[in-house]
């Protein structure tokens, strides 16, 4: 997914993702999550991530189903594992849309210090050669005969911890070398495109309608 | 019995068909041909989008990068803890004295250098007893004796071995059989000679290594010699 983020020509703004993001929770929390949903759905699929997101959340929902459903019953479970479900989506297509480098540019526009603004950056790579190293530490335990999940989960986080340690330090020396430069070829400008404006006009149209129209039938029936 | 038929996957892999039972089987090709991505379909790591795969229960590999499977803080215990995964018992001193690793039996693994690594780790995947033997790479960072050590460790193990790797020599002096890859294919699976003789290494651009042309110029000597003779 990540590798999806860093190397795809589908990106939202940050500030529009920023403002979804926070749209997003104000009308889950309203019980419009339908329409968050269907936002994040559509944006899931703009970006390429869907199938990948898909599988990530039956991982968080299938649990909490379970759980629910042996606690409370069938209604209850769906509409909270509904709502779970709704809150992961928005949560990570707001997180995924945004190009890093345009991140890094609004966090240094806003005043933040470009050194963290450059580290955010880096987390991006840095958590995508982590999964490379997940999946390599797996299947070297594989390799060597562990086959129960929880003794690799036990044994996993050594090899994972010293891959860390190793790869910081080149880390670090990329910091040091790019960032002091005057010149931030780190950062590039983000501009609004159409993708943008879609996804704005439909946060709006939505909260207006919301804002003005509590008793319409269509939002109540979609209400969870 | 390992039975690949007609994999595919993404771009990587086309249409690969293979059978491997007995020996040493080497897949040699240029970087990017598809070699690690089809151990990792066999060792099950990645499924196929097309084709039938079939392996043996217990596959044993070591990847390209020795250092991931380690866990323990010295070599020594690391191959303790190998024997109780094995559910086996037996002296890890023994055990790196075949391997001629006993001088790092109370070194971190993490401190070992890239050669000693991969031997440890190709003992350690040795050590469960897996019914087919996977080796990317496995002679990187290896010296010339630790190259024949292996060497000598892979002829006694008995059972079947599949080794993706570059280094022509060694395969010359180990493999029974080669596969060839490039751009995802398998352009030829045939005996080592058979292929070595092929030429068609020269076709994707590797250098035949020096024994095989010096047993060219001698078959030819000999041919031209017995030719002058008669």
């Amino acid at each position: 997914m990540l590798k999806n983020v860093l190397a795809s020509k589908h990106y939202v703004n940050p500030l529009v993702s920023m403002v979804y993001l926070v749209w997003s929770f104000y009308m889950i929390y309203s019980g419009m999550g339908f329409f968050v949903l269907v936002a994040s759905i559509a944006i899931s699929i703009y970006l390429g991530i869907a199938r990948k997101l898909t599988i990530l959340l039956l991982w968080v929902a299938l649990p909490s189903f379970l759980i629910l459903f042996l606690l409370y019953g069938l209604w209850d479970a769906a509409v909270t594992t509904l709502r779970i479900a709704t809150i992961a989506l928005a949560a990570t297509t707001a997180f995924a849309s945004p190009k890093p480098q345009h991140t890094a540019y609004m966090l240094y526009k806003i005043g933040v210090p470009p050194l963290i603004a450059y580290s955010h950056l880096y987390v991006y790579r840095f958590l995508q050669l982590l999964s490379y190293a997940l999946s390599e530490a797996i299947d070297a335990a594989h390799g060597r005969g562990v086959r129960s999940r929880f003794k690799i989960l036990m044994l996993l986080p050594i090899p994972l911890l010293v891959y860390t340690i190793n790869t910081s330090t080149y880390l670090a020396e990329a910091l040091y070398i790019k960032y002091p430069r005057r010149e931030k070829t780190w950062v590039d400008k983000p501009g609004f495109r159409l993708v943008d404006i879609l996804l704005v006009l439909y946060i709006l149209t939505i909260f207006i309608l919301y804002i003005l129209g509590h008793d319409l039938l269509v939002l109540k029936l979609l209400t969870y | 019995m390992l039975v690949l038929e007609n994999i595919w996957y993404k771009d990587i892999i086309r249409n690969v068909s293979l059978t491997h039972s007995k020996g040493i089987l080497a897949i040699i090709g240029p970087n990017g041909a598809g070699k690690t991505t089809l151990l990792k379909i066999i060792a099950g790591s990645i499924k196929p989008d097309k084709g039938v795969v079939k392996t043996p229960k217990r596959i044993g590999a070591s990847w390209q990068n020795p250092y991931y499977s380690f866990y323990r803080s010295t070599v020594r215990e690391e191959v303790e803890l190998a024997y109780k995964i094995a559910g086996k018992k037996g002296d890890p001193l023994e055990l790196l004295r075949a391997y001629g690793l006993e001088r790092l039996a109370d070194k971190s693994p993490y401190r070992i250098s890239m050669g000693e690594a991969r031997l440890l780790s190709i003992a350690l995947t040795l050590i469960w007893d897996p019914d087919l033997v996977l080796l990317d790479e496995p002679t990187t960072g290896l010296d010339y004796f630790e190259k024949g050590k292996l060497a000598s460790i892979l002829w006694g193990l008995g059972k079947p071995v599949i080794i993706a790797s570059h280094d022509l020599d060694f395969i010359l002096r180990v493999s029974d059989y080669v596969a060839v890859m490039h751009k995802g294919e398998i352009l030829v699976y045939d005996h080592v000679f058979n292929v070595f003789y092929s030429r068609i290494l020269e076709k994707i651009g590797f250098p035949l290594p020096p024994a095989v042309l010096v047993g060219e110029a001698l078959g030819r000597r000999i041919r031209c010699a017995e030719e002058c003779l008669s």
